[in-house]
């Protein structure tokens, strides 16, 4: 069943989201053209042409980071319309363990924005590279980032550690994943706890999403102050400090590892809460 | 015989408001029942909770013996009292979505019902009427072979033509060994398929019986048995 939620949420999300895919890709791609019209004519100064790349190019960047910034608050809005508004009815009538549709709709969304977020990447290097920009190609641009990494991989201090690194890399990158995927969740739940109420759920919804993030900071900075004072407040880790400052690289696993678990945890409690509040306190009224 | 629907003590709050109140009553199989009563009665919501779309407060439902899980909406055929699908699929999106989590759906007895009508099946929902999107989900809900189908009003925003095809078309393709429980306020114009009659007022159910019986105990029509029961 999870297979089957997952492939109606893509077509669902395609359905809207295809077109902006289309026209991101389309403004990038005309951006680029209006680029080089302006390089070619620059000796003609066309005021109008250079308005108009300029333009577009701010349109173009609004769109690659606006795209992905606003694909997570869609999976969200999303999770309402077929949650607890109007197709609710549909969706909560179908013969599917609510476990299977969190999970279901929660994974398709971290997918999707993961995958909004690589079309505006594919979308900027293309940019970058077709335009030739100097200020963009010394950064992003292909050589120097080839040329960046093939020098930190020959450095001999990397290549004794390069397991390390690859760990670090992969645990970073699965911790990025989880935190998408949390920050889904951490939206589904706070519209299974504003569908509790009988009235104003959206207003509840926000209330609920400002609430839980101020007890989350709370609890976050009273943990960290506390191993602070653990880890530095006394003489008597002075060991751990001195191993994780001669052992950098496991320090830096050990925290990519933290990040995971942290955000794993969030995950798992946000999807836990969700899916026993519409099991079992469902109101679709 | 074990009842299609047990209702035991039912009570249902909106925060002070009882919408439900001690409603016990059973369902055979195989029985239209028309769930009757003015606005505000309590029939939708006991509909939802008979769909767990609303937690009762109290007391409890159960569907063939079992309280409402996912193996009793497997056997549950639900048509809401509101547009419930995404207007922008189309029909045929919607009836491969069917397939795909009900495997009770006779899609090829959907594509006929829809051919019948002469609907395009290609067409998004949201380029329908609002006539022919009801007739579409009550198309979709009547082509699947179900243990019992709840319509909260099937004919409410319809003209008197589609009434009749709507209730034909309910007659027609139900399972005779499921049952129907039909929620409206339009009495006359179904009163001619119903087998048993339950009358809401105030959340309490105030009178359930056979639809034969009612006419001959008071010597009168269910719908001037409803006008007379619920006269303001």
């Amino acid at each position: 069943m999870l297979g089957k939620i997952m492939k109606h949420e893509f077509i669902f999300i395609k359905r809207i989201y295809f077109p902006v895919f289309i026209g991101t890709v389309g403004v990038t791609l005309f951006s680029i053209i209006l680029y080089k019209l302006n390089t070619f004519f620059v000796s003609k100064d066309l005021p109008i042409l250079s308005l108009a790349t300029g333009i577009i190019n701010g349109l173009m960047m609004s769109l690659l980071v606006l795209v992905p910034a606003l694909s997570v608050l869609f999976v969200i809005m999303m999770f309402y319309r077929t949650m607890v508004g109007r197709e609710g009815y549909l969706t909560h009538t179908l013969p599917i363990k609510k476990r299977d549709l969190v999970i279901g709709k929660n994974l398709s969304g971290m997918i999707f924005c993961l995958f909004t977020m690589v079309v505006s990447l594919i979308c900027f290097i293309l940019y970058c590279y077709l335009t030739d920009i100097k200020l963009y190609n010394e950064i992003f641009g292909f050589h120097q980032v080839f040329h960046h990494l093939s020098e930190f991989f020959k450095n001999p201090t990397v290549q004794e550690h390069l397991l390390e690194i690859l760990l670090a890399i992969l645990l970073v990158f699965a911790a990025f994943l989880v935190q998408i995927y949390f920050n889904i969740g951490y939206g589904y739940l706070c519209i299974s706890l504003g569908q509790l109420m009988n009235k104003h759920k959206i207003i509840y919804t926000i209330l609920f999403w400002i609430a839980i993030n101020i007890g989350i900071s709370t609890l976050s900075s009273i943990l960290i102050s506390m191993i602070s004072i653990l880890l530095l407040g006394t003489n008597f880790n002075e060991p751990l400090i001195d191993f994780i400052s001669k052992n950098s690289f496991y320090a830096f696993d050990l925290l990519a590892f933290a990040m995971l678990a942290i955000n794993a945890v969030l995950a798992f409690l946000c999807n836990f809460f969700s899916i026993r509040l519409l099991t079992n306190k469902l109101n679709l009224e | 015989m074990e009842p299609l629907v047990r209702c035991n003590h039912l009570t249902k709050y909106y925060g002070r408001f009882p919408a439900l109140n001690d409603v016990s009553f059973l369902i055979n199989p195989g029985r239209i029942v028309g769930l009757l009563g003015p606005n505000g009665s309590g029939k939708t919501t006991l509909i939802k909770i008979m769909n767990s779309l609303v937690t009762p407060t109290s007391g409890e439902i159960l569907i063939q013996g079992e309280k409402p899980d996912v193996r009793s909406k497997a056997r549950i055929s639900y048509l809401p009292d509101k547009l419930f699908f995404n207007e922008f699929m189309t029909v045929d999106e919607l009836m491969a979505y069917y397939e795909d989590f009900y495997v009770d759906f006779d899609g090829d007895r959907a594509f006929e019902l829809f051919k019948d009508l002469h609907i395009d099946t290609s067409s998004r929902i949201k380029s329908l009427s609002k006539g022919t999107q009801e007739k579409v989900q009550l198309i979709m809900i009547m082509s699947r072979e179900a243990k019992l189908y709840i319509l909260d009003e099937p004919i409410g925003g319809v003209d008197p033509a589609a009434r009749d095809y709507i209730l034909n078309t309910i007659i027609s393709n139900y399972n005779p060994e499921a049952s129907i429980i039909l929620s409206t306020h339009l009495i006359s114009d179904i009163e001619r398929i119903l087998d048993d009659c339950m009358f809401l007022k105030n959340g309490r159910l105030i009178l359930y019986n056979s639809a034969e019986a009612l006419r001959q105990e008071r010597g009168m029509s269910i719908d001037e048995i409803f006008r007379e029961v619920f006269r303001c």
